[in-house]
């Protein structure tokens, strides 16, 4: 059985005791981005910024962030260097070639290519300078797979602990504010100018946000926990390559592929921590899918109005919020969530909600069609 | 134990000409427009492995890269910096990793995992790896793996990011395999060794080998190991040009080309990993 052990979180909620607070009363803290776009234009948009105290996130170098947040984990679970040696790594980040970005934007004339240093550099450096640093197995990839990056390294990190090639698996979820990215966001017109509302009627788009989580997994006869991993999905959707299927089809179909694989049916599922990124077409083809595999709306939510939608960090960072709400012993509510759209008919949960053990579902989203669902449990033993 | 049952490449030195856009168009000119060469490329190398052939639905994709899409990071990169102007979506999304996965996928009208993956060194070997995992727990039926790097201007600096010598000429590729756990039409069998090793336990596990296996190594063995490491065994050897992923370059060329047992050994830093390959 694979077990999940938990991990940190750096996001715009803070400390522990900080997210556990806003998540326990559905409040947040959300800061404005000004920029000022290639053509000059002032745009101001609200932004989910790591709370950090001093450091200013925008300029800082993730290395920092990832030591940190990884450090943090491993103290936690208390795991020495021999449980690390076994320990593969799965990096996934929407914000490809960060560690390339600099170089290529130092050289846009070409004239300073003699500047850069000779020295491999690339998808893969952050995932290669961790495994230095804490002395990992050798096994590690990057995953970009946009917003189903770090979801999809969990159900790897799951099949390779399944398969006995390493013993822990440490997975992250990583995205930093990148201008270019934000700008794409803008370009498209997918971001709303005040606030994430997922599955409200007036929803207005998404919400940006940045996240950097360390997630260690494991299995029962190495490492034991009350958290399991029951199962997981990953599909490409090819109706479009940015976004799923409005009718729910292709939804509904990595939805029930998870359960299959969980080996439960939907009525096990206690609750369902929705993609729910506040897009009106997303949100109608995540609640359109859910109703072709739920006979009944499940307790659901979504977490992006607590960090935002940090992209390919997601898929780490909402399940460690989801472990840190379980644990505690409730459901959250998804702030402001005030009128119930007719189209969609079901409403997530509004506040919070107790709940101490069962079978929870995580759905992830991405461009180019990754859909991918993960079946999870919390066990009282 | 798993299988191969397709193999294609799509293969070109530093200084050859290649139109992939024109080669695409031959195949697909309804997939041009929103596609740019790094996708193209993707797509002409998988279709050289599959062509008309009709895959499984849920056959899964995983695509690994050395350096990804570079040149629509340059294309964003001189919009915002020289052009001044704002991002084109089109090149947005296409900066996207997965979004030539998304567009193999829709060509061949297959539905499964698709994945794009990365590495600094071993990034077909690792990717090969968990494949061959999720094959042998039946995670997936099938998996087209893929490796494309493209080569970009200008070459001095491509050369130093990936960490190479000024000399050492560059290529690029996209090369893909069709593997399942059925034996039956297969063209080899394949096993990726599950770790990496070191120098030492490398030469005893060679000692261990076939006398008539044959040897290949990747593009980052130094020619002094490759020496040492070789002794009195045939060495397989495929002229190329430097990119990451042409690990799958060599194997392809090998089943297209070769008979008998391969044991091919890859270097990064002070590791080596090994993939074995029975045709």
């Amino acid at each position: 059985m694979i077990t999940i052990l938990g991990g940190e979180i750096l996001s715009a909620l803070g400390t522990k005791e900080q997210r556990l607070k806003h998540l326990l009363d559905t409040t947040y803290r959300v800061d404005t981005k000004h920029m000022t776009t290639v053509l000059d234009e002032d745009l101001s948009f609200s932004y989910y910024s790591i709370d950090d105290g001093e450091r200013n996130s925008a300029l800082s170098i993730p290395l920092n962030y990832l030591e940190e947040v990884v450090q943090k984990a491993i103290d936690k679970l208390g795991l020495d260097a021999d449980a690390l040696s076994r320990c593969g790594l799965f990096v996934g980040s929407a914000s490809n070639d960060l560690s390339l970005s600099l170089p290529l934007g130092q050289n846009y004339d070409n004239s300073q290519v003699e500047s850069v240093p000779c020295e491999r550099i690339g998808n893969g450096y952050y995932a290669d300078h961790l495994t230095k640093y804490f002395g990992l197995n050798d096994f590690s990839l990057t995953y970009n797979t946009a917003c189903t990056s770090s979801a999809n390294a969990v159900i790897d990190a799951a099949s390779m602990l399944e398969g006995g090639l390493i013993d822990y698996a440490l997975i992250i979820g990583f995205e930093m504010f990148a201008p270019i990215s934000f700008e794409g966001f803008v370009a498209m017109q997918l971001l709303s100018p005040d606030k994430i509302a997922p599955f409200d009627k007036h929803r207005s788009g998404i919400v940006l946000g940045e996240a950097v989580s360390a997630l260690f997994m494991s299995r029962d006869d190495v490492s034991p926990s009350s958290w399991l991993y029951r199962g997981g999905t990953s599909s490409c959707e090819t109706h479009s390559v940015t976004g799923a299927n409005p009718d729910g089809s292709g939804i509904a179909e990595v939805i029930s592929a998870a359960l299959k694989d969980a080996g439960i049916n939907e009525s096990s599922i206690k609750g369902v921590k929705a993609h729910g990124t506040s897009s009106a077409l997303n949100d109608a083809a995540e609640i359109n899918g859910m109703k072709k595999v739920f006979t009944n709306a499940p307790d659901f939510f979504s977490l992006k109005p607590y960090i935002g939608h940090t992209l390919g960090s997601c898929g780490a960072s909402e399940m460690l919020l989801m472990l840190e709400c379980v644990d505690a012993e409730f459901l959250p509510g998804t702030p402001n969530f005030v009128n119930c759209d007719d189209e969609l008919e079901w409403m997530p949960l509004s506040e919070k909600k107790i709940c101490k053990s069962g079978h929870f579902m995580l759905n992830y989203f991405g461009f180019g069609g990754n859909n991918t669902s993960i079946v999870i449990e919390k066990v009282v033993r | 134990m798993i299988y191969v049952h397709n193999v294609g490449s799509v293969h070109r030195e530093e200084g050859e000409e290649l139109d992939v856009k024109a080669a695409w168009k031959m195949v697909s000119p309804a997939m041009i427009r929103r596609t740019d060469r790094f996708i193209q490329l993707s797509l002409l190398g998988a279709y050289a492995a599959i062509g008309e052939k009709e895959l499984e639905r849920e056959t899964a994709l995983y695509m690994a890269s050395g350096q990804g899409n570079l040149a629509v990071f340059k294309r964003l990169r001189d919009q915002r910096y020289i052009k001044k102007q704002p991002p084109k979506p089109v090149d947005y999304i296409n900066s996207l990793s997965n979004t030539s996965g998304f567009y193999v996928a829709q060509f061949f009208k297959i539905e499964g995992k698709n994945l794009n993956v990365s590495r600094l060194g071993f990034v077909a070997e690792t990717t090969l790896l968990l494949a061959q995992n999720d094959l042998v727990l039946n995670k997936v039926e099938q998996v087209l793996v893929g490796g494309v790097d493209e080569l970009q201007e200008p070459f001095s600096f491509t050369r130093k990011t990936l960490g190479i010598s000024d000399e050492r000429p560059l290529g690029e590729g996209s090369n893909w395999m069709l593997l399942s756990r059925k034996k039956e039409g297969s063209l080899a069998s394949l096993e990726v060794l599950k770790q990496a090793m070191g120098l030492d336990e490398l030469k005893v596990y060679l000692q261990q080998i076939d006398v008539t296996s044959q040897l290949a190594f990747g593009q980052r063995c130094s020619k002094e190991v490759i020496e040492m490491l070789l002794g009195d065994k045939k060495h397989f050897e495929v002229s190329c040009g430097f990119y990451e992923t042409a690990s799958l370059y060599l194997l392809n060329t090998f089943i297209e080309s070769g008979k008998g047992e391969l044991i091919f050994v890859d270097n990064y830093e002070d590791r080596y990993r090994v993939v074995k390959l029975n045709c």
